[in-house]
C-alpha cells in the first residue's frame, strides 16, 4: 500500500517551475530518500505534501487523503529544514506545545517529552530557552517534536543538517528504530552518505523533474564487483574464480571479480579453501549513491 | 478548540515574556499616577470651578483616555508582528504543518494578543480605580463598563492590523492601523459633535463625503465616544448603540477577508 501518491504534480512559481509533472509513490513502511541539488524542488514537494504550498496542477495524496488535509497531517511528523523556533520558549515547553497541537493529553505529553528529551540528550537543557540552544540542539528538539505524537510517517527535511558525527549517528539510529517499528520515513537530503546508509529506495529530482526512482542496486549503471586481496596470487586460484565469475582481472595481489550472479560471493570461501589461498581481505565494490547521483544529474544536464 | 487555546496560550506567553509589555505598562502607570491629581479637591476649567461630581467625571475620563491610549498602543505593537514574525522566521510552518486549520491558527493568535492587551488594560484599570478610591473615596465602577465597551475597539484594531499585515508588511500594517484609527476618530467628531459639524455647513459635498466615509469606515471614534458616555455626560448626549453594531459588522467582514486571504497564502 502506498503512503504517498503524487500524480503529475506540478508547481509553478512566478518565474520558475519548481515541480514538473512528478509521479511518485512511496510505500508504507519504507525509508525513502528524496535527493536533488539545491533548487531541485525537494522542499516544494514536502510543502505541498503538508498543505503549506498549493500545486499548480496534478495531485498528491497522503494516507489516501488529499495533501494538507488535517486528518493526514495528524499522522505525519515533520522536521523542517533549518528548524526555526520561538526563542522565548523552553525546550520542554516547545515539546508540550507540539503535543497540545496534536491533541495529546497532559500525561502523554509529559511522558513523551521526558522520553525524547532523554533519548536525544536534552534532559539537562529542557528548562533553557530555545534561543540559547546550539544548531545541533535545535535540530534534536525538532526531531523530538516530530516524534511526539508517534506518527505513522516521518517527513524529515535535512535531518542531520548541523549535527556533529555523533549527533548524526543518533538521528540515524532513531530513523532506523522508527523504520523497524513499521513507520514510513521520507528523507529529503543532499547528504548522500546518510541517505545511502538509511534508505530502502531513493528518487533523484533535478529542475523539478524526477529523473530516477528505485532501489540503490537498480539505480546503478555499473555492476558491482568483488575485490579480493590475497597474500600470493596463483594460476589455480585464478582458474577457480573464473569458473564462478563472469570476468576476473588481477591487479597486484588483488583479484577484481565481476560476479556471474548473486551466488558468486557465496562460492568464494569454498574456492579459497579448495585452492589453499591466503586471503587478506574481501569486499564488494559497488557504485556509490554519490556516483549514481552525479551521473544522473550530469546525464540530465547533457539532454 | 484545544488547538486554538494552545496557540493562544503560546501567544500570551510570548507577549508576557516580551519586555515591551512591561515598559508600556510602566509608562502607563506613571501617566495614571500623574492623572490622579485631577481627582477630588478643587478643579477649575476656564476659570470655572467644577463641582465634585464634575471633577470626578473629568478625572475618570482622563484615566479612561490614558488606559485606552496605552491599551491601543500595545494592541498595535503586538498585533503588527504576531503573524508576520512567524511568517518571516518560518516558525509558522512548525504550527500549520500540524493538524490545525489556518483559521484556528489565526483565532489562536488573535485570542492570545487580545488576552495580553486585556491583562494590560485590567491592570491599568484596577490601578487607576484604587488610586481614585484612595483620593476621592469612590470606586469608579462605571469605568469598567466603559472599558468593557472599549474592548470592541481593541478587538477591531487587532483584527484590522492582522488583515493588513497579511497582505503588506508589519510596519505598513501598524502605520495604516494608526492612521485609520485617527482618521475614523476625526471623522466621527464631525458626525457627532455640533461644534465640528457646523464647520461643514455650507459645503454639501463635504457633508456627503463625511456621511459616506462614516458608514464605510470602521467607527473607532464612535465606539470610543459611546464607551466614554458611561463615565462622562458630555458624550452620552450624542451617542447611541449604533457604533457597536457597526463595529461588530465590520469585524465579521474583516474576519471573512482574513480567513480568505490566509487560506490562499503559501509558506
Amino acid at each position: 500500500m502506498s503512503t504517498i501518491i503524487a500524480t503529475n504534480l506540478t508547481k509553478d512559481y512566478s518565474r520558475v517551475r519548481a515541480l514538473a509533472g512528478v509521479d511518485l509513490a512511496v510505500k508504507e513502511g519504507e525509508v525513502f530518500g528524496f535527493l536533488g541539488p539545491n533548487g531541485a524542488g525537494k522542499t516544494t514537494f514536502i510543502k505541498i505534501l503538508l498543505g503549506l504550498v498549493f500545486p499548480t496542477a496534478g495531485g498528491i495524496s497522503v494516507f489516501g487523503s488529499p495533501a494538507g488535509n488535517t486528518a493526514a497531517r495528524k499522522r505525519i511528523g515533520y522536521l523542517p529544514e533549518n528548524m526555526r523556533l520561538q526563542g522565548f520558549l523552553k525546550g520542554r515547553e516547545f515539546l508540550d506545545l507540539s503535543g497540545k497541537l496534536y491533541g495529546l493529553s497532559r500525561e502523554v505529553r509529559k511522558e513523551r517529552a521526558d522520553r525524547y528529551l532523554k533519548l536525544l540528550g536534552l534532559s539537562d537543557d529542557a528548562h533553557r530557552p530555545l534561543r540559547e540552544y546550539s544548531k545541533g540542539m535545535l535540530q534534536r528538539v525538532g526531531i523530538a517534536q516530530a516524534l511526539m505524537h508517534n506518527p505513522d510517517m516521518l517527513l524529515l527535511d535535512e535531518p542531520t543538517s548541523g549535527l556533529d558525527p555523533i549527533g548524526a549517528k543518533e538521528i540515524r539510529d532513531i530513523i532506523l528504530a522508527e523504520k523497524w517499528r513499521g513507520k514510513t520515513i521520507f528523507i529529503n537530503s543532499h547528504l548522500l552518505s546518510e541517505v545511502e546508509r538509511t534508505c530502502d529506495r531513493v528518487a533523484i529530482l533535478n529542475h523539478g523533474k524526477l529523473i530516477k526512482v528505485g532501489k540503490l542496486d537498480a539505480l546503478s549503471t555499473r555492476r558491482a564487483t568483488i575485490l579480493m586481496e590475497v597474500a600470493e596470487k596463483s594460476e589455480k586460484l585464478h582458474e577457480a574464480l573464473a569458473r564462478v565469475a563472469e570476468q576476473v582481472q588481477v591487479k597486484d595481489n588483488t583479484y577484481i571479480i565481476t560476479p556471474k550472479d548473486d551466488q558468486t560471493m557465496a562460492l568464494i570461501p569454498g574456492i579459497i579453501v579448495e585452492t589453499g589461498a591466503r586471503m587478506i581481505s574481501i569486499r564488494e565494490d559497488r557504485e556509490s549513491l554519490e556516483d549514481i547521483f552525479l551521473g544522473a544529474i550530469k546525464q540530465e544536464g547533457t539532454k | 478548540m484545544r488547538q486554538i487555546l494552545a496557540i493562544a496560550g503560546n501567544t500570551i506567553k510570548e507577549g508576557l515574556r516580551n519586555k515591551m509589555f512591561y515598559i508600556l505598562l510602566g509608562i502607563a502607570l506613571i501617566f495614571i499616577l500623574i492623572g490622579r491629581g485631577c481627582m477630588g479637591g478643587s478643579v477649575s476649567v476656564q476659570n470655572q470651578q467644577l463641582s465634585p461630581d464634575e471633577a470626578f467625571s473629568l478625572g475618570t475620563t482622563i484615566g479612561f483616555f490614558i488606559i485606552t491610549f496605552w491599551g491601543l498602543t500595545l494592541a498595535g505593537l503586538l498585533s503588527m508582528g504576531a503573524i508576520v514574525s512567524d511568517v518571516e522566521t518560518g516558525v509558522i510552518t512548525t504550527f500549520i504543518s500540524k493538524p490545525i486549520s489556518r483559521l484556528e491558527y489565526l483565532l489562536g493568535k488573535f485570542i492570545g494578543v487580545l488576552a495580553v492587551v486585556l491583562i494590560n488594560v485590567a491592570v491599568l484599570g484596577l490601578g487607576f480605580s484604587i488610586l481614585v478610591f484612595l483620593k476621592a473615596g469612590i470606586f469608579p465602577f462605571a469605568l469598567f463598563a466603559s472599558l468593557g465597551i472599549f474592548v470592541l475597539n481593541i478587538v477591531l484594531l487587532i483584527s484590522f492590523i492582522f488583515l493588513i499585515s497579511l497582505v503588506t508588511s508589519r510596519i505598513i500594517a501598524m502605520v495604516f492601523g494608526i492612521l485609520a484609527y485617527v482618521f475614523s476618530t476625526v471623522l466621527d467628531i464631525f458626525v457627532y459633535f455640533d461644534a465640528a459639524r457646523e464647520k461643514l455647513i455650507g459645503i454639501p459635498s463635504a457633508q456627503w463625503i463625511t456621511k459616506i466615509l462614516y458608514f464605510a469606515f470602521p467607527q473607532w471614534g464612535s465606539t470610543w465616544f459611546y464607551s466614554a458616555s458611561f463615565i462622562n455626560d458630555f458624550f452620552s448626549q450624542t451617542m447611541s448603540f449604533w457604533p457597536v453594531a457597526h463595529t461588530l459588522l465590520y469585524l465579521c467582514l474583516i474576519w471573512v477577508s482574513m480567513a480568505f486571504v490566509f487560506s490562499r497564502k503559501e509558506f
